[in-house]
């Protein structure tokens, strides 16, 4: 087992009046557990405001948990080595005023590992297809596609067994989110990964999953292996999904 | 069928540090009277630019190389600023991916839907308003009047697209553009959306130029569809036909990468 969740919980206050106080609380993540083994690729599908975005934090402990906890195979000071993460808006989450070499170069710097940055990174390009030749360029100077990539090989600079993808193809067109699609798929055979896969598109999910969660309203409404949860799915609310989406 | 709308041969320039950036490179493309029309193409393809070329709401850097837009026997390319804003909003009306950004977020909904009322059709304002309480409830939001008196921010994303749409087909339009309108919406909403656009379509009949990079959204309800590529449009026919017997390579491409459940 690489993760464990357990009986997890953030409420958001819902702050009013001039001395802002608590009305009342969304509950974004009410209560959920799971356990996540090695090589296993974990899709997370439910819509927008269900709470999946922050249940990715959480894990990565960008936000801190009001009950519960997140249980890490390793030490937690590991946490950030060992797990990477890629956003949907792939022109948001990098630097516009840096160039791609110095961006890839940064988690390196930050491991004190400089020397063998040049060559490290030299081979995370060829691994998310990328030429040596767009080191140069910003990332406005980059396809949604390119920026992508640029982000997955950034992800995966500190050679982590676990990747959060949130919502990773959502502002990429039909052909660029198939490219990337199959580039996860084959990233995740070749460096033995494990997925975290977020997102609100079921064919995507069933595609890639070896396990799925649906979740609504913060909590978990079904879980269960992909063929099963999205072949004969018991819950409602995911013959709801699997409708709109055929 | 009548057409109602035509672009000849249609040649969009950008300008941007003295280089040209060739947007579109010859575009010909027919509207007919009530039907629905999908214009597909991946990111940069210059879809877009061609819907926003039919009423000249192109962004400053935009030149206007060569080429016609009939609109009513008339070229719209050329015809002057009165007759143009006549025409925006009015027998040509948009509705855009983020509606929440296409709305004013200062001011409530229902003096907006009233506002563009009030302008293109020259109501009073008590007019104006019951018209935009009705425009939104053929749009199928329930409770228009507390809608009427709400802020963007206040509503969700389904419900912030169907003010668009309201406020859209308020003007009785002859053609809708719709640039990507379900794209930032979930699976579940971005059905609902569709089947109440096309509910209204059948009401009033106006055509839809319905502009998307998903190819299968769109097998489901378009009449014809036009692949674009490059700022030229590669490949059209009867949506039956393109999805059957695809003959352009780019829209076996596309059709490949539909990820089907």
């Amino acid at each position: 087992m690489i993760l464990e969740v357990k009986g997890l919980k953030k409420y958001f206050p819902i702050e009013q009046g001039i001395f802002r106080h608590a009305s009342g609380f969304v509950k974004a993540i009410d209560g959920i557990s799971f356990s996540l083994n090695e090589k296993e690729t974990l899709g997370i599908v439910g819509e927008s405001g269900c709470g999946k975005s922050t249940l990715a934090k959480l894990i990565l402990r960008l936000l801190n948990p009001d009950a519960g906890e997140v249980v890490f195979s390793g030490l937690i000071r590991e946490l950030r080595k060992d797990v990477g993460i890629v956003f949907q808006d792939p022109l948001l989450s990098l630097d516009p005023r840096m160039r791609l070499k110095d961006m890839l170069r940064e988690p390196f710097l930050a491991r004190g590992l400089k020397r063998k940055a040049d060559s490290e990174i030299g081979s995370l390009l060829g691994e998310v297809g990328l030429g040596s030749d767009i080191l140069s360029r910003h990332p406005a100077q980059l396809s949604g596609g390119q920026r992508q990539r640029a982000c997955i090989a950034r992800a995966l600079a500190s050679r982590p067994k676990l990747l959060v993808l949130d919502e990773p193809l959502s502002s990429l067109d039909l052909i660029a989110q198939k490219q990337i699609l199959e580039l996860l798929s084959g990233l995740r055979k070749r460096l033995e990964l494990t997925y975290i896969f977020i997102s609100h598109n079921i064919a995507v999910v069933k595609q890639i999953s070896t396990r799925v969660m649906v979740m609504q309203s913060g909590k978990v409404v079904e879980e269960g292996m992909a063929r099963e949860v999205l072949g004969e799915p018991k819950s409602e609310y995911t013959k709801k999904l699997l409708e709109a989406a055929k | 069928m009548n057409k109602i709308l035509e672009i000849k041969n249609l040649h969009i320039h950008f300008r941007h540090h003295h280089q040209a950036v060739k947007a579109l490179e010859g575009v010909d493309l027919d509207i007919y009277e009530g039907e629905i029309l999908a214009l597909v193409g991946q990111s940069g393809s210059g879809k877009t630019v061609t819907g926003l070329s039919i009423t000249r709401i192109l962004p400053p850097s935009a030149e206007i190389i060569n080429g016609e837009v009939i609109f009513g026997n008339q070229d719209l390319l050329k015809a002057g600023p009165a007759r143009i804003n006549a025409i925006r909003g009015r027998d040509v009306a948009y509705i855009f991916q983020e509606a929440a950004a296409s709305l004013n977020p200062v001011l409530a909904i229902g003096r907006q839907v009233a506002e563009s009322i009030m302008l293109h059709q020259n109501k009073t304002r008590k007019e104006a308003w019951d018209l935009a309480l009705d425009a939104l409830t053929q749009a199928r939001l329930s409770r228009p009047e507390s809608i009427m008196r709400s802020y963007p921010h206040q509503l969700s994303g389904g419900m912030n697209q169907r003010v668009m749409i309201a406020m859209a087909i308020a003007a009785a339009p002859r053609l809708l553009i719709a640039d990507e309108p379900t794209t930032a919406l979930d699976v579940t909403v971005e059905s609902e959306v569709i089947g109440e656009l096309l509910e209204l379509r059948e009401k009033f009949n106006f055509s839809i130029l319905f502009i998307t990079h998903n190819l299968s959204l769109v097998e489901k309800f378009a009449h014809r569809v036009a692949i674009m590529h490059r700022g030229r449009i590669v490949e059209q026919g009867a949506s039956r036909r393109i999805f059957a017997s695809p003959v352009h390579p780019h829209t076996r491409e596309l059709i490949d990468s539909i990820i089907r459940i």
